[in-house]
């Protein structure tokens, strides 16, 4: 028999000591039956029954093999639970006897973390072994797989309880738990199944729906540190040492084969406060009312703290390789941690890893080529702190991890995978978990990935790592195109920090550099030389035609900052009837879509795959119109939402400021500096594309003349490069060109008066712009010097610091694009011609200037605008002062003989209009008071 | 023989200054700090009676400019007297209305006082605006007889059409006063293009010579005053001031020289 009696001692308190003090016996069967006359007796006793299982006692006691006391961490003691319940006399099958109140159904023991045992090395034994029926009474399993002895207390009757020493043994078991542990006695078997906690890793192990087939009161069950030490010897049960069928033996050797390694270990780490055990007990009569306590010292009341913790080994190597030595490109990453162990008889345990810190060079970031198509796990479907399976996406995994323990036969292996951002443990924009599936449990652990919000330098920590020892971790990011990280942008010796932080001494981290050579594909890197398209949807001259524009950089160069077009001469757009963007809305990005004009797309990231952006099923961007902005008087606002994959950052919001050249009308855009970092992931932009595709809003040119549109694009690095494209429209000799321009001469008539000129030009629709227009004044109106006062130089316009004197009369110019006229007072300015040149400041929702120079011309004056903007306008008014402040002086009497200007007009589309019309004058019309004044002296 | 030494030594320095006339140098610059202003003046016939006048031509021009090159001062104003022995004859000559020339181009202006005309001449400015290149501005100078408030005045009417169509006239009243010098013209200048512009050359030639209740006149007539017995005179011709805003006055007395025409038996 495998199992031993061992005394009948129902008062025995000091269960722990009396096994300890146990000494190899011949063992022997119990006798119950001879007691249940006495228990009859003693039915009347009974006390009232318990409402559930209630322990009357427990103990854990962690001490050396030769019985002494023990708390160094790392070491590998015996460890001892004990518990016992309350015996009353009631009635059992009809028959009064001393037994437990409620028949004990479980029981089970959380140890904390860091307790461990490790049944690998050992034997096992079959549960055929463990209660072989040819052998009744004897167990068949291997000597070497006995790892400790359990004492079975059970209710002896009237007769008191009886101490049984059995074997506990390494038991076989399925995939579905680590470990198990059985006895047996006589046809009484049970296991003991331990399992790893969710959460702390923690080991928890119990014996779950106890057979009844003996009264249990009580147990105790050790485990030996090291069970093949000799130590032991005279705990070792004896176990058949022949085959089962012939003659039992009891002759089998005292010593045992088992592995001389220990079964039982410490935790390895010591912190201040103690820690606990917690027992809880169900019956079967009131399943599910457990009885809970937890244990905080041993039965001689010392606590559990570990100590010694500054002995133990600690020597891990952490090697992160990434998977290319190539610059600016996607790369994985293969991350093996080995810590070796120390599994010898002698000494202490290693350290187990509570934290790992992986700090990267500066310039391998975050690709975001990697998110595209990426999905994330949130804490619920990861089940942190539960045992089910996580329910984690597919397009989560971004990678797998394999964990080799000598605590099991098989590696764990299992994914890592992308944690929804904020929704983690950690609150981050980066998290991830490395899921792994073990026998009965699954390792959930979460790492924060730090990323540096200035400059994308990535640091990598996992920390509270499960106080269990493991040999190697091997984590495998992926790699190709969409791999999570970016290496440098040029080449050099980098080195990636690594750090590893054991339980036993935490603020001690075995701290290395791993060299992270990049040394391939280095050409590229520091140039700058983005490429420009561009174009309109429909190029026809004066056609409304959507407008893109498109900038793209190569992998490897400078980043794109800022963008500055100029779009080709006429290529205009209408702000009539488009809504701002609030100024309160714009610095979000959320502007009404009645001010949306475009849409933009962007592609960003390194590599063969970068993630455009908007995705499908994501918020889409837009391109806004908004008011005034560094000095323009009007913006765009490009909002893209840095929506990808599972992550959302917001918007990136781009305001650009719209200017127009105030001479040629060409639109100006020049955009804020573009941002360079998000969320801590560098953005580099590979392809911007602008569309202003809002119906009848971008207007194209009247001339077919190749025009260009223009570009300054700056890199993130002060480079600048100057793109451009070459604009063309077709179908201009479609457009008309008659405009029609009256000249009217307000006030005197005679010689010597001064009259006021007014000029008015209007044009039809579906006409070519002006190009330029030419008036020469009939020689009937002379310069009156005497009344220049004084005129504006340039210096004094460019500061829109003109004196009044300088102001000889005030233009306006309607166009269709715009909601108000545009306006202004006309000047005299100093200009690189013979005489100043006539300048109409036009202000309004632009600032424009048409300047005209000024000569004689067959005697007469003459004004020139040479280069009139290719932009639509359906009535120009040009008036000049009257009197003493007019410019002019009749030289003849007007009303004697009918004078004509001279106009030459080119449209844009090259053809010419001229005109000879009659200056309008009151001749024959009844003057009327307040007329300009008479000149002459 | 006091009188007569007197007499032989004048014919002398007539004679002299007749060598240098005749020499041609008619110009005599005057300097006033950088400003600088070459004066000439031309009597046509040099051969005139001695004891009556006859019909002259008169021509006086200044040219301005600095030392080094920059801008001179604007001119304000320009005064000119003739020798006494000249005289000033506008009896029977249509007089011209400032209105009738001012604006006008010079074809205009003659048309519209065709038988006022005294004279003719040139103009010459430079003007210089703010930030501007210099650039000139010409124009062509015709004298009219003209009347302003009853009172006989000369309209110097000067017209150009570069770099813009544009005229002026200036109005020389005429003085009487003692002395070497009988009759005087003093003008009043408009400012150039305002403050901008400076007038560079201006010249001018009074010879109108028209007939009036059947005799032929002379606009300016003047005789020779050689003293008896010399046929030649010399004798300060003309005195001619410029007057600048900047309060600075440059002027210079021509001295010319006459021959009797008719010389003493």
């Amino acid at each position: 028999m495998s199992a031993r009696t061992v005394g009948n001692d129902r008062d025995e308190k000091q269960m722990n000591k009396g096994a300890q003090g146990m000494h190899r016996r011949k063992m022997r069967r119990g006798i119950l039956v001879g007691l249940v006359g006495c228990l009859i007796l003693a039915a009347g006793f009974a006390p009232a029954a318990h409402a559930n299982l209630k322990f009357e006692h427990l103990g854990v006691n962690v001490d050396s093999a030769d019985g002494k006391f023990s708390r160094q961490g790392g070491s590998h003691p015996d460890f001892t639970f004990s518990f016992r319940l309350p015996e009353v006399l009631k009635e059992r099958d009809g028959l009064m006897s001393y037994g437990p109140e409620e028949a004990v159904r479980d029981v089970d023991l959380e140890l904390p973390p860091g307790l461990v045992g490790n049944p690998v090395p050992f034997p096992t034994c079959s549960m055929e072994q463990l209660t072989d029926p040819k052998v009744s009474g004897w167990t068949t399993c291997p000597r070497a797989a006995q790892i400790g002895t359990v004492t079975l207390l059970l209710a002896g009757g009237l007769g008191g309880t009886s101490h049984n020493v059995v074997g506990l043994f390494n038991m076989e078991h399925g995939p579905d738990v680590p470990a198990r542990f059985g006895f047996g006695w006589e046809s009484y078997s049970a296991t003991i199944t331990p399992r790893v906690r969710p959460g702390d890793y923690g080991i928890s192990a119990g014996s779950f729906e106890i057979s009844q087939g003996k009264p249990v009161v009580g147990a105790i069950v050790k485990l030996w540190g090291f069970p093949a030490s000799p130590a032991h010897d005279e705990e070792r049960v004896e176990t058949l040492c022949a085959p089962p069928e012939e003659v039992p033996s009891f002759s089998c050797p005292v010593g045992t084969t088992a592995p001389k390694v220990p079964f039982f270990y410490a935790p390895t780490a010591c912190p201040d406060e103690a820690v606990g055990f917690i027992a809880r007990g169900d019956s079967y009569e009131s399943q599910g009312i457990f009885d809970e306590e937890r244990i905080t010292t041993d039965e001689g009341g010392n606590p559990f703290i570990w100590e010694g913790c500054e002995n133990l080994p600690f020597d891990p190597t952490m090697t992160p390789r990434p998977g290319t030595h190539r610059a600016h490109s996607p790369t994985g990453l293969d991350v093996s941690i080995n810590v070796p162990s120390n599994e010898g008889p002698e000494g202490f345990s290693a350290s187990a890893v509570k934290k790992t810190v992986i700090a990267f060079p500066e310039g391998v970031t975050v690709s975001p080529s990697a998110v595209g198509g990426l999905e994330a796990c949130s804490e619920a479907q990861v089940g942190l702190g539960n045992n089910e399976p996580p329910t984690c996406p597919d397009g989560s995994k971004i990678g797998n991890v394999t964990i080799k323990t000598q605590l099991l036969k098989e590696p764990l292996e299992g994914e890592v995978t992308l944690a929804r951002q904020r929704e983690n443990p950690f609150g981050s924009t980066y998290a991830i978990y490395l899921l792994a599936k073990g026998p009965g449990f699954y390792l959930k652990l979460p790492g924060e990935l730090n990323v540096d919000q200035k400059t994308g330098r990535l640091t990598a920590i996992f920390d509270d790592l499960p106080q269990l020892p493991f040999e190697n971790v091997h984590i495998d990011f992926r790699g190709g195109p969409t791999a999570p990280l970016v290496t440098p942008n040029t080449c050099g010796a980098y080195s990636i920090r690594t750090e590893v932080f054991p339980w036993a001494r935490p603020t001690e981290p075995v701290v290395a550099q791993v060299p992270m050579p990049i040394d391939e594909n280095c050409a590229g890197g520091g140039t700058f030389d983005p490429s420009l398209q561009a174009g309109v949807a429909n190029p026809v001259a004066g056609a409304r035609s959507p407008l893109t524009i498109r900038v793209r950089r190569e992998d490897g160069e400078q980043n794109l900052s800022r963008l500055e077009f100029t779009l080709p001469e006429g290529e205009l757009a209408s702000l009539k009837g488009v809504a701002l963007c609030p100024e309160a809305a714009a610095p979000s990005g959320a502007c009404p879509v009645a001010s949306q004009v475009g849409i933009a797309t962007t592609a960003l990231g390194t590599g063969a795959f970068p993630l455009f952006v908007p995705q499908e099923g994501k918020a889409p961007t837009a391109l806004y119109l908004a008011g005034p902005y560094e000095g323009a008087p009007y913006s765009l606002i490009t909002t893209v939402p840095a929506q990808a994959g599972p992550f959302d950052f917001g918007n990136i919001v781009v305001r650009t400021a719209i200017n127009l050249n105030p001479t040629t009308t060409q639109v100006i855009a020049r955009s804020h500096p573009l941002p360079q970092i998000l969320e801590g992931v560098p953005i580099a932009y590979r392809d911007v594309r602008i569309e202003v595709q809002k119906p009848d809003f971008t207007v194209n040119p009247t001339s077919c003349e190749q025009r260009t549109l223009t570009s300054t694009i700056s890199s993130i690095e002060g480079a600048q490069a100057h793109p451009s494209v070459p604009f063309k429209v077709g179908d201009c000799a479609s457009l008309n060109f008659k405009p029609k321009l009256a000249l009217k001469l307000k006030g005197g008539t005679h010689r010597g008066d001064f009259p006021q000129l007014t000029a008015v030009l209007t044009t039809g629709r579906k006409e070519s712009n002006i190009a330029r227009v030419s008036t020469t004044l009939p020689h009937s109106e002379f310069l009156e010097q005497g009344h220049i006062g004084t005129v504006c130089t340039r210096v004094q316009f460019a500061a829109k610091a003109c004196p009044a004197a300088s102001v000889y009369g005030y233009a306006r110019a309607y166009t269709p694009l715009l909601e108000r006229p545009l306006e202004g007072p006309v000047y005299l300015r100093s200009s690189s011609h013979t005489l100043p040149d006539l300048v109409a400041e036009l202000n309004g929702q632009f600032d424009v200037e048409l300047a005209g120079r000024i000569d004689s011309h067959n005697r007469g004056i003459r004004t020139t605008f040479e280069t009139v903007p290719d932009a639509p306008v359906t009535r120009f008014e040009l008036r000049f002062k009257a009197g003493k402040k007019s410019l002019l002086v009749n030289s003849r009497n007007l009303c004697k003989s009918p004078a004509k200007a001279t106009i030459r007009m080119i449209g844009q589309n090259g053809m010419r209009h001229d005109e000879q019309p009659p200056l309008q004058t009151r001749c024959g019309k009844a003057k009327k008071k307040g007329s300009a004044k008479k000149g002459g002296r | 023989m006091r009188r007569s030494l007197a007499v032989l030594s004048i014919g002398l320095l007539g004679a002299a200054l007749a060598l240098v006339a005749a020499a041609g140098v008619g110009a005599e610059v005057v300097q006033d700090g950088g400003l600088r202003v070459s004066f000439s003046s031309r009597l046509a016939p040099d051969r005139l009676p001695r004891a009556r006048k006859a019909p002259v031509s008169v021509s006086f021009a200044g040219r301005i400019s600095t030392v080094d090159g920059s801008e001179p001062p604007q001119l304000k104003t320009i005064s000119l007297a003739i020798n006494r022995n000249a005289r000033l004859d506008h009896d029977g000559l249509p007089v011209c209305r400032y209105h009738q020339v001012q604006p006008a181009a010079t074809a205009e202006a003659i048309e519209a006082c065709p038988r006022s005309v005294v004279g003719k001449g040139s103009f010459r400015a430079a003007v210089a605006l703010p930030e501007q290149s210099p650039f000139p501005s010409q124009g062509k100078v015709v004298a009219f007889n003209g009347i302003v408030h009853g009172e006989h005045v000369i309209f110097a009417h000067i017209y150009g059409d570069r770099p813009l169509p544009q005229s002026a006239t200036i109005i020389f009243r005429f003085g009487r006063r003692g002395g070497a010098y009988g009759l005087t013209l003093d003008a009043e200048l408009p400012q150039v293009a305002a403050e901008w512009g400076h007038v560079s050359a201006v010249e001018l030639t009074l010879d109108r010579i028209f007939t009036y209740k059947g005799r032929e006149r002379s606009f300016l007539s003047a005789d020779c005053p050689a003293p008896a017995g010399f046929g030649i005179a010399t004798a300060p011709f003309a005195k001619v001031g410029f007057a600048f805003d900047d309060g600075r006055v440059l002027q210079s007395t021509m001295v010319r020289s006459c021959r009797v025409a008719d010389r003493p038996a």
